[in-house]
């Protein structure tokens, strides 16, 4: 039995309190390196999000509105784009390619995103990647569709089977349903960790299609696949790239100033920018609460200590009776502290692993963030090492504590 | 050569702030295996009596020599070696660490001294062994637990446990500070007799301190807390 089998034992005779002290210190920890993944993988996964694009161009509204609702698809569009409008630029010289994106219909909570097959030769994520099919091809007719990785794999759906597609988007059931007008899919996105995994592509001409006589139920679906005016008379939004980049300050100011409605285009890594920036004051408030709760468990631990300390005067009298040095009994107590803040922290890892698996599907679901598991990166190993620090000073204040009590007390043990 | 135990010179001690000095004693020797009853009631200076022999405190002025040096000399860590192997230490009451069994707390010196350790490896065997011998002993006449957690022990058994323990290892020097007043005089006297067969055994030397001067007929010699005192005739 050595003199750490000996502090062990003593914080075992404690261990309601030091349970609870160090469930403190866990809880601070598992906030602490939470705050710092959301920070960390936030940025990246927003910025893999969209890459590539030079311009995104809808309806006049903010320029972080449109980003959201575009490329994240969070929010909703206030206004759409009219068709020949998007013609209008869309044919300008210069303009290399554009996706037209038509939001506003969903499919069990994923949302429907009516675009054209240049938004699987065009779109790219993540520094330049293009979008990959795992199964089938693009939709080409008018009642297929292609489904992003994550829908396919959460709703269970394979090549070749249908889908009803409701109108509106929110809650499941509450919605009504395009249901006279099924989609068939053609083909299955490969992951990408963009909200693409979340979306349903059909062409502009299926989301034209379940609109027309919407509502009418003794409309005959044949009727719509057979109608030959399909072209839509608006979008929601579109993404454009150029043959020369050159030319994007030249575009922007052009559709900025559009005499037919009024346009916005923004380029998406300033508007990231601008989303970083409202995000930093959530990012430091945060951080600030973290740190807070970090030193409240601190002052928890310290509060302990120095009440434990009262009680263990006579067991700190027995220990320096049989030989034990004030340098025995100070070790001790910084013993104790650093221990309950190491068990802490190693609980803490472990608690904001499992806080993350269980709010993962949720947090892909609600923000499109995808937080992986994990250990802690070099940055967070830091910031457990000056937390791990605080809690060896922590001890240092008990510990002089009861070398001061130790003097006056001698050997005695009245209380 | 036969060299006193504890030796006092001159020795003063005030408490740090205090104006006057509690404690003033010019000379004073303690033998080997010598048997001391020192009498006096509680907040006489006693405690700091005792602090000053065990090497936890040291005097103002003067000397203490404990096991021939001087306390005044030695560095705190030093001086708690010195108590560490060369004392056992027995309380009024609470001598028990209440998170360790009845064996750990007797066997807690051999932690802290190496000494004491190899003595009673030396002499039993084992520090298990030392534990069981003294156990058997200061509890001849009982069954006894080894495992029961030790506040379920009564006062008189706690206090035989911390018997056991002062002795454990064989120290020089067992001080025991009032350690029968909470004890009834039936147990209060096979106490002491077993304590007293114990140190013959290894010829220590004790110091006893109590407030009951009926307990001081019992030994060789007897002082009482004024023979130490400032402001008394010595």
């Amino acid at each position: 039995m050595n003199l750490l089998r000996l502090a062990w034992k003593s914080l075992l005779n404690r261990r309601g309190t030091a349970l609870l002290t160090m469930v403190t210190i866990a809880v601070s920890v598992a906030l602490m390196l939470g705050v710092e993944k959301v920070r960390l993988h936030a940025r990246q996964s927003f910025a893999n999000t969209v890459s590539g694009t030079d311009l995104i161009v809808g309806a006049r509204s903010g320029s972080i509105q449109l980003l959201l609702y575009s490329v994240f698809r969070i929010g909703n569009a206030t206004n759409n784009i009219s068709w020949d409008s998007y013609q209008e630029i869309a044919t300008l010289p210069g303009v290399s390619w554009v996706i037209p994106i038509s939001l506003g219909d969903s499919h069990k909570g994923y949302r429907v995103v009516g675009t054209t097959s240049d938004y699987f030769e065009h779109f790219r994520y993540a520094n330049g990647r293009q979008l990959e099919f795992s199964k089938g091809r693009p939709f080409a007719d008018t009642f297929e569709a292609v489904l992003g990785a994550e829908v396919a794999r959460q709703l269970g759906y394979k090549n070749g089977e249908n889908l009803i597609v409701s109108h509106g988007i929110g809650d499941d059931g509450l919605l009504e349903d395009h249901d006279d007008k099924p989609f068939t899919i053609s083909g299955i996105l490969a992951p990408t960790g963009t909200p693409v995994d979340r979306s349903v592509h059909v062409s502009l001409a299926g989301i034209e299609a379940i609109h027309i006589n919407w509502n009418k139920v003794e409309t005959d679906p044949t009727l719509a696949r057979r109608s030959d005016d399909l072209e839509p008379r608006a979008i929601t939004a579109f993404m454009l790239g150029l043959d020369n980049r050159l030319q994007a300050f030249a575009l922007q100011r052009k559709i900025n100033e559009f005499t037919g409605e009024p346009l916005l285009a923004i380029f998406p890594g300033v508007a990231l920018q601008e989303l970083w920036g409202l995000m930093r004051v959530a990012e430091q408030a945060l951080r600030i609460v973290a740190i807070l709760v970090a030193a409240a468990a601190m002052a928890g631990l310290l509060a302990v200590s120095l009440a434990g300390l009262n009680e263990r005067r006579r067991e700190m009298a027995i220990l320096r009776s049989v030989g034990a040095s004030y340098r025995h009994v100070m070790g001790l107590l910084v013993f104790e502290s650093t221990l309950l803040t190491a068990l802490g922290i190693g609980l803490g890892v472990v608690l904001q692993n499992l806080v993350l698996l269980l709010l993962q599907p949720w947090l892909i679901d609600q923000f499109g963030l995808y937080l992986p598991l994990g250990l802690p990166g070099i940055r967070e190993w830091t910031l457990l090492g000056l937390l791990q620090l605080a809690g060896v000073a922590v001890g240092l204040l008990p510990a002089w504590r009861g070398y001061r009590n130790s003097l006056a007390d001698g050997l005695s043990t009245r209380l | 050569m036969n060299q006193p135990l504890i030796k006092i010179e001159n020795l003063l001690f005030s408490w740090p702030g205090a104006a006057a000095p509690i404690l003033d004693c010019r000379s004073f020797r303690l033998e080997r295996g010598e048997h001391l009853f020192i009498r006096g009631p509680s907040g006489s200076g006693k405690s700091t009596l005792l602090g000053l022999l065990s090497g936890v405190l040291t005097p103002s002025s003067g000397h203490l020599l404990l096991m021939q040096q001087d306390t005044a000399g030695l560095s705190a860590t030093k001086r708690d070696r010195l108590r560490a192997d060369h004392i056992g230490y027995i309380f009024q009451q609470f001598n028990l660490v209440p998170y360790l069994d009845l064996v750990e707390n007797v066997i807690l010196p051999c932690r802290f001294s190496h000494r004491r350790a190899s003595n009673a490896e030396r002499t039993h065997g084992s520090i298990a062994a030392a534990a069981e011998y003294l156990l058997r002993h200061l509890f001849s006449n009982q069954e006894l637990d080894r495992k029961a957690p030790v506040a379920k022990l009564s006062v008189g058994q706690q206090q035989r446990v911390a018997a056991a323990r002062a002795l454990i290892g064989d120290p020089d020097i067992v001080i025991a500070d009032e350690p029968t007043s909470s004890l009834d005089f039936e147990t209060r006297t096979r106490f002491i007799d077993l304590l007293f067969e114990r140190l013959v055994e290894t010829n220590a030397t004790l110091v006893f301190v109590s407030h009951d001067p009926t307990l001081g007929a019992r030994f060789q010699r007897e002082a009482t807390i004024d023979d130490f005192r400032a402001g008394s005739a010595t």
